[in-house]
């Protein structure tokens, strides 16, 4: 069965979860081209499901320099935290792209936080909630925090994580405004709701082809 | 849990918070609107409840809200508006009709099986407005100083984004702020390398850097030149730089000037031959070119300040230096010579020049100078000037012997022009003794027989002839006579009058000599034995070219030249005198004509003539301002004329006209006769006593002067000149000591004595032998009364 390995996801569920943060990441996109009245555009080139541990050493390897974060914690069935990452050079550009025209750099500084945490908050809603909509399950998400740090402080928040954590890790291409922003979306889970997911993938995989999965050990 | 009578708590709560709640079910409606909304929409909850949410609010007003609410709806998302993006999110007042600043968020709430919607709203107006007002303050000083600077003032942040630029980007490069913002700050520079190296350094080191100029690209492709200071700074733990870009074009154009400026005039200063150095104001040499080390031998960098003095001669140093002082001290141009050692350790002169260079209010900004090397001049110079004085002395020696050869040339003319008389003038003379010896030939005879009777036949015969013979004598020896060229004023007639005889024995018997002479002839100035010399060497010519005999004829006239005459003459025109002598001879063919004058041509056969003849008589006409012309043709005859310039004035040393008054002595005059020769003595001696005269005479000086220093009456002197012991002139002179205003007339056979007339002072005079002694008596009348008047003054003013 497909308990026989929880700390990771099998074929089937892989591809199901990279379509559902992709219809999350449109719905984001779609949300935010509301927002700027712009053309933007959101992909996930790939979805990764890792140790935190390794997550902390892929994320310093790719991103040396300081990073900023919006941090949003998310309940229901499955419970853990949803980082949207950027380096923090980068997060000024995202800014500029969410907000109209040329504002003045001490204007974007100012802004900086509340506008990343309200595009940080349209992006991880609309994954969070999407996917949580197509799971058919409810998940309560609080109110987005900006954090600052590098890839071991983003994920080792308070209270301290449970061994074998695992990171759901998304990378995104963000273009708008003729820029084009990488970043990255990380949802932190513990292995009770890593198993949660599987199953909700599962279930989702099952409703969405109209045969139970195939027993992997089949 | 709340009890019965609580249950109206979460209400009255739900009316107490200090925000704005709504809550929509899913067909938006509003179920639930509290008191803070109210007030903030100025909504009833009445007028709310039931009505859907976006048509409490004007059309399109809450778009935001609203789309939000369908997601939330929709999918479950929970959305965060802030007023940082959302402005006007809704039309909220606070309680004192202010607008209110708000955030608000939306939230879907599911109480299944139905879902609602959550809308909650936050007052953030106090916040916001501190911030604003903070803000202000502080961006008001900033921008005043950012948007007006000149320079050009951009934010990076720590990866050369740009995050700002101010306007004055725009005019430096183009780019409006917009296009700069967000792009790399590096693209802008050429050298991208050596700019991420310096602002790195920004980064990780020193938080200021010294400003470095870079080249930049301007938006049209144009390149700038930009001064670049950086500094780092913190905001929010984020690193950003401002980049301070300083237009410096302007100053790097006059650098440019300056340096090709500066570099031409090193590459000229070391392309001179001459030394080129520059000093500063207070007037140390600080530069000198490749040329003076070369020179010198020293090494650059030992000559700056006072050490090129080293270089200059001792002796000149002074010089040098008080001739510098004074061109700093008045800021004018400096010049000196001095000599300056080389690297050999001789010294070679230099002339050195410096010009002041000036700048900004006229001030000298720095002297710039050269040596020129001039010790070939200063030699040049003072040889020329020794072979100067040696050939001032050669050519006043040469000139001096030219004067004596020209001297000792007219003489010998002469002593050929006599040669040539001379075979005429010894049949005359020979003539004459005849007829002197013949007549005291029959003198004596008669006077032996007694017949005395008719003797004065005879007497007068011998008297002429001789007097003839000593005419003729006195002719030959004043022409032959040694005598410095001395002009003086001259009648021509005259002149030709005293030769007459001369030119008439020369030419010979079958040569007929014509005088014309000119009606009031006026006076010429030139040398009297010269022109005799001319005019006997033409006669001679003449006569020469007529072998066969005919006629030469002398005539003079006036003349005034007109400019086209005196021209063909090479004159002045005006008056002059001619004096034309015409033959009747062969007449000269053109070549000989042309060469006539030619020293040394001659047509003569050798031992003939010198040739000199016409070149001489050209030469001192000519010195006389005066002309020679030749007119001859073959056949023809010749006719040399001589033109003279007139002179205006009045004759002197005019030939002493003959005494023939009354020759008496008046008081016993006593006059001392110093001959040696006895026969003259003799006559001399009788013709004075005959006169009245008492005659004393001596044979030699010594005893005439024992006579003299006595008390014994003299009032004249004759002496001969040629005496044995002291001479005649010496005799005088030993006399006057005593006798101070003693008289003198001296008697010499030689022309020479007659020549140093200069030797003689006033008081004394000179006869010449031969004299006829009615001649001598009246010169001794002269003399006597001349003194007589001269010391008896007083006679003149009362006649």
């Amino acid at each position: 069965m497909s308990k026989a390995s929880p700390t990771t996801l099998n074929e089937l569920e892989q591809d199901a979860l990279t379509e559902l943060v992709n219809l999350g990441v449109s719905k984001a996109a779609l949300s935010l081209r509301e927002m700027t009245g712009e053309q933007v555009l959101l992909s996930v080139p790939s979805v990764d499901l890792i140790a935190r541990t390794r997550a902390i050493e892929t994320l310093g390897r790719n991103e040396p320099n300081r990073l900023v974060a919006v941090h949003q914690v998310f309940d229901g069935d499955i419970h853990g935290r949803a980082l949207l990452i950027f380096p923090e050079t980068r997060s000024l550009e995202l800014v500029r792209a969410v907000t109209s025209g040329n504002l003045p750099l001490e204007d974007i500084l100012e802004l900086e936080h509340e506008a990343l945490a309200e595009t940080g908050n349209i992006i991880l809603n609309g994954c969070l909630a999407t996917i949580a909509n197509l799971l058919q399950r409810t998940l309560m998400i609080s109110l987005p925090e900006i954090l600052r740090g590098d890839s071991a402080s983003l994920f080792s928040l308070p209270p301290p994580p449970e061994a074998g954590d695992f990171v759901l890790f998304v990378y995104i291409n963000f273009s708008l405004r003729e820029r084009d922003i990488q970043g990255y979306i990380a949802l932190l889970m513990d292995l009770p709701s890593l198993e949660a997911l599987k199953t909700l993938l599962g279930e989702f995989i099952q409703r969405t082809a109209g045969d139970p999965p195939l027993p992997s050990n089949a | 849990m709340l009890d019965a009578t609580q249950k109206d708590l979460p209400w009255t709560l739900f009316d107490t918070v200090d925000l704005g709640v709504a809550l929509l079910d899913c067909d938006r409606r509003v179920v639930a609107w509290n008191a803070w909304l109210a007030f903030a929409t100025a909504i009833s909850r009445e007028a709310a409840i039931g009505r859907r949410f976006e048509d409490l609010f004007p059309a399109g007003s809450v778009k935001h809200v609203a789309l939000a609410v369908t997601a939330s709806l929709e999918s479950g998302t929970s959305r965060l508006l802030s007023q940082s993006l959302h402005p006007k999110l809704l039309p909220l007042k606070t309680r004192s009709g202010q607008d209110m600043v708000h955030d608000a968020t939306v939230r879907a709430v599911d109480y299944p099986p139905a879902r609602y919607c959550l809308i909650q709203v936050f007052d953030v107006s106090v916040a916001v407005k501190r911030e604003r007002l903070l803000r202000e303050r502080q961006n008001a000083r900033y921008d005043a100083v950012v948007d007006s600077a000149p320079d050009v003032i951009l934010t990076l942040d720590d990866e050369d984004i740009i995050q700002f630029a101010n306007p004055a980007a725009d005019r430096q490069f183009g780019y409006a702020a917009k296009e700069l913002i967000g792009r790399p700050a590096a693209l802008l520079f050429e050298d991208r390398a050596a700019w991420n190296e310096t602002r790195r350094a920004v980064l990780d080191g020193d938080a200021v850097r010294q400003p470095v100029e870079v080249r930049a690209r301007r938006k049209d492709g144009s390149a700038t030149y930009l001064e670049v200071s950086l500094s780092r700074w913190v905001s929010q733990s984020r690193v950003l730089i401002t980049a301070i870009l300083r237009d410096v074009n302007e100053r790097r154009v006059a650098q440019e000037i300056l340096r090709a400026s500066e570099s031409q005039f090193r590459t000229l200063a070391q392309a001179m031959p001459n030394h080129v150095w520059t000093a500063r104001p207070d007037g140390q040499l600080d530069w000198f070119n490749e040329r003076v080390y070369e020179y010198s031998g020293m090494k650059p960098g030992t000559l700056d300040g006072e050490g090129w003095g080293s270089l200059v001669h001792p002796d000149d140093i002074s010089t040098a230096t008080e001739h510098w002082r004074a061109a700093l001290a008045a800021g004018a141009p400096y010049e000196a010579q001095f000599r300056i050692r080389s690297a050999d350790g001789a010294y070679r002169w230099h002339l050195a020049r410096a010009f002041p260079t000036r700048g900004a209010q006229d001030a000298i900004v720095r002297w710039v100078g050269s040596n020129t090397d001039i010790e070939d001049q200063k030699v040049a110079a003072q040889t020329l000037a020794d072979v100067n004085a040696t050939l001032e002395q050669r050519v006043s020696q040469r000139t001096s012997q030219l004067t004596q050869a020209e001297e000792a040339l007219r003489q010998s003319q002469k002593m050929e022009a006599v040669g040539q008389l001379t075979g005429g003038i010894a049949h005359d003379f020979n003539n004459l003794l005849q007829g002197i010896l013949g007549a005291l030939d029959i003198i004596k005879r008669r006077i032996a027989e007694g017949r005395i009777g008719d003797l004065d036949r005879f007497l007068n015969g011998a008297l002429d002839s001789a007097n003839r013979a000593a005419t003729l004598t006195h002719r030959l020896l004043a022409f032959s006579r040694r005598q410095p060229v001395d002009p003086r004023p001259l009648d021509l007639n005259e002149l030709i009058g005293t030769v007459d005889e001369l030119l008439r024995r020369s030419l010979g018997e079958n040569i007929d000599l014509r005088v014309a002479a000119g009606e009031d002839l006026w006076l010429v100035r030139c040398d009297g034995n010269q022109l005799e010399n001319a005019l006997l060497n033409l006669a001679i010519n003449a006569r020469d070219a007529m072998p066969n005999g005919g006629t030469v004829t002398i005539d003079t006239a006036n003349t005034v030249f007109d400019a086209r005459q005196a021209r063909r003459r090479d004159v002045s025109a005006g008056e002059y005198v001619c004096l034309r002598v015409s033959d009747t001879g062969v007449g000269m063919p053109p070549n000989v004509k042309a060469r006539a004058f030619d020293p040394f041509y001659t047509t003569k056969p050798i031992g003939k003539g010198t040739g000199l003849g016409l070149s001489m008589i050209y030469g001192f006409v000519r010195q006389s301002d005066g002309s020679v012309l030749i007119d001859s043709e073959p056949g023809k005859g010749s006719s040399i004329e001589i033109c003279l310039p007139r002179y205006r004035g009045d004759a002197v040393g005019a030939p002493v006209q003959e005494f023939s008054g009354d020759n008496r002595a008046e008081a016993n005059e006593v006059v001392l006769i110093v001959e040696d020769e006895a026969v003259v003595r003799l006559l001399v001696v009788e013709t004075l006593n005959d006169l009245g005269y008492q005659a004393l005479e001596t044979a030699d000086s010594a005893a005439a002067l024992r006579i003299l220093q006595s008390s014994q009456r003299v009032d004249l002197l004759v002496s001969d000149i040629g005496l044995p012991g002291l001479n005649g002139r010496q005799l005088a002179d030993a006399a006057r000591v005593t006798r101070p205003g003693l008289k003198v007339l001296f008697v010499t056979g030689y022309a020479e004595d007659a020549a140093g007339s200069a030797f003689l002072e006033p008081g004394m005079e000179i006869v010449i032998k031969p004299f006829t002694m009615e001649a001598l008596a009246s010169k001794i009348r002269e003399m006597i009364e001349g003194g007589r008047a001269r010391i008896r003054p007083g006679k003149e003013w009362s006649d």
